[in-house]
């Protein structure tokens, strides 16, 4: 798929900026982060279809985030809000496949993972039923989902999720 | 009616008219009555605004585009099994960051080899850590000692000596009289020739890069590289703006400085003016306050 690249961030730019800034609270690093989410998306243009693409850069946004946090963790740098990193770092089965090769996953468009859901409701003030409705799972099956960060969550910050 | 709360996201797609058509309709008919929902909605579009005004569509294109460049280098390597340059380290690792912490005896991941390493750091050190003066002291180190990093994007940067410790000067800081700076830049891409000049409040161009307007134009790829000179700042007041333009063919330096001769006439055009408008150049530039 033919993008013209301006065209493309001033389409989608403040959108994605927006995300990077609500999950890393630092103008710097969201704007690494937003070019790496449109560097990473047009890098696989060919993949890209017609179709709106503001659901695919949102979540790799909110992926390549995380990740920024979880490798800040892993260097022992400044933790300023432990339940976002602990989400961050957090994988259960279906994150552990999904992180093999999350961009990938996500231009499949398979199911969002666990970390992403996390950041929805912890982060985003989602309902369930509106993580249910963005995601195509349950209610129960966000609940199902939740359960074991949840329970492990519980000595960080009770009654988040 | 029934009010419905919508999350950011389902307002970012409004805005961006990728939601359904059902939605888009309701939320239309709510925003007429709901001053919240419309009060969201225009933030959201006032901030788009704010966001393509500070950080402008042809500049951040331009570095996705050298971004995409790497990128892309990465996918084929690791799809063909190539193993880059060993001197390659850990992506968006800040640049003072990998001296520090390695002088600090942390890994830092880092997968080039302590020989490499060693050599490449140390360079750098020196031309960082040994500032000479204005133009006057050479640096002994040759040109070839420069530091690869992987995933880097073009541009300008400014290092300060303030006693025994260094700074990397952001655009807009402060800097006065007698403050030693170190320049150095990162090009990627096509772009290998290159060129580095400078003008001050009182409408002064300085060329840093190269030594002469008759010089070799052609520089480094796919590196942070500092200048072998560091530089003095003078007592001109306001200001002094750093540019680097970056071009795929030679650049006529002289022309340049012409150019910004001009521009330097008034404090409006050099600190707001463009020296290039062709399509095979970027220009990226630091304006440091006075």
């Amino acid at each position: 798929m033919n993008i013209n690249v301006e065209e493309y961030y001033t389409k989608y730019g403040p959108m994605v900026l927006r995300r990077c800034r609500s999950i890393l609270k630092d103008e710097d690093r969201a704007l690494d982060a937003m070019q790496d989410v449109f560097i990473k998306v047009l890098s696989r243009s060919e993949k890209l279809t017609g179709d709106y693409p503001s659901s695919l850069l949102y979540r790799i946004a909110t992926n390549i985030c995380l990740n920024m946090l979880r490798d800040e963790k892993t260097r022992g740098e400044s933790v300023n809000d432990d339940f976002l990193y602990y989400i961050a770092d957090s994988r259960d089965g279906h994150d552990r496949l999904f992180a093999e090769n999350m961009l990938d996953s996500i231009f499949m468009n398979e199911k969002e993972s666990t970390r992403e859901i996390a950041v929805m409701l912890y982060l985003d003030r989602m309902t369930l039923e509106q993580v249910a409705d963005a995601t195509g799972l349950s209610v129960s099956g966000v609940r199902k989902r939740m359960r074991t960060l949840k329970e492990k969550a519980g000595a960080l910050r009770e009654g988040i999720l | 009616m029934k009010t419905y709360k919508y999350t950011d996201f389902q307002l970012e797609q409004f805005l961006l008219n990728e939601l359904p058509d059902e939605i888009m309709d309701n939320i239309r008919i709510q925003i007429q009555t709901d001053s919240e929902l419309k009060s969201r909605v225009d933030k959201l579009k006032n901030s788009s605004s704010d966001i393509l005004e500070k950080y402008t569509a042809d500049l951040m294109a331009a570095k996705i585009r050298s971004g995409i460049m790497l990128e892309k280098e990465k996918i084929y390597a690791s799809a063909s099994g190539v193993q880059k340059n060993n001197l390659a380290v850990k992506d968006n690792t800040p640049f003072m960051k990998i001296f520090s912490d390695y002088f600090k005896g942390k890994s830092l991941k880092l997968v080039y080899s302590i020989s490499a390493a060693s050599v490449a750091t140390l360079a750098a050190f020196v031309i960082i850590f040994n500032l000479p003066g204005i133009f006057t002291g050479s640096i002994p180190v040759k040109d070839d000692d420069v530091i690869r990093i992987k995933g880097m994007e073009p541009g300008i940067s400014i290092h300060r000596k303030t006693g025994s410790s260094i700074e990397k000067l952001k655009d807009m800081a402060k800097a006065s009289r007698g403050d030693l700076l170190q320049i150095g830049y990162i090009s990627t891409g096509e772009y290998k020739y290159g060129t580095i000049l400078s003008i001050d409040g009182r409408g002064s161009v300085t060329l840093h890069f190269p030594e002469s307007e008759s010089g070799e134009t052609l520089i480094k790829l796919n590196r942070k590289v500092m200048l072998k000179r560091a530089y003095e700042l003078d007592d001109s007041p306001y200001y002094e703006k750093f540019i680097l333009i970056i071009s795929v063919k030679p650049i006529d330096v002289k022309s340049v400085i012409e150019k910004a001769k001009i521009l330097a006439q008034s404090r409006e055009s050099a600190l707001n003016g463009q020296l290039t408008a062709d399509g095979s150049s970027l220009e990226f530039s630091l304006t440091l306050k006075k």
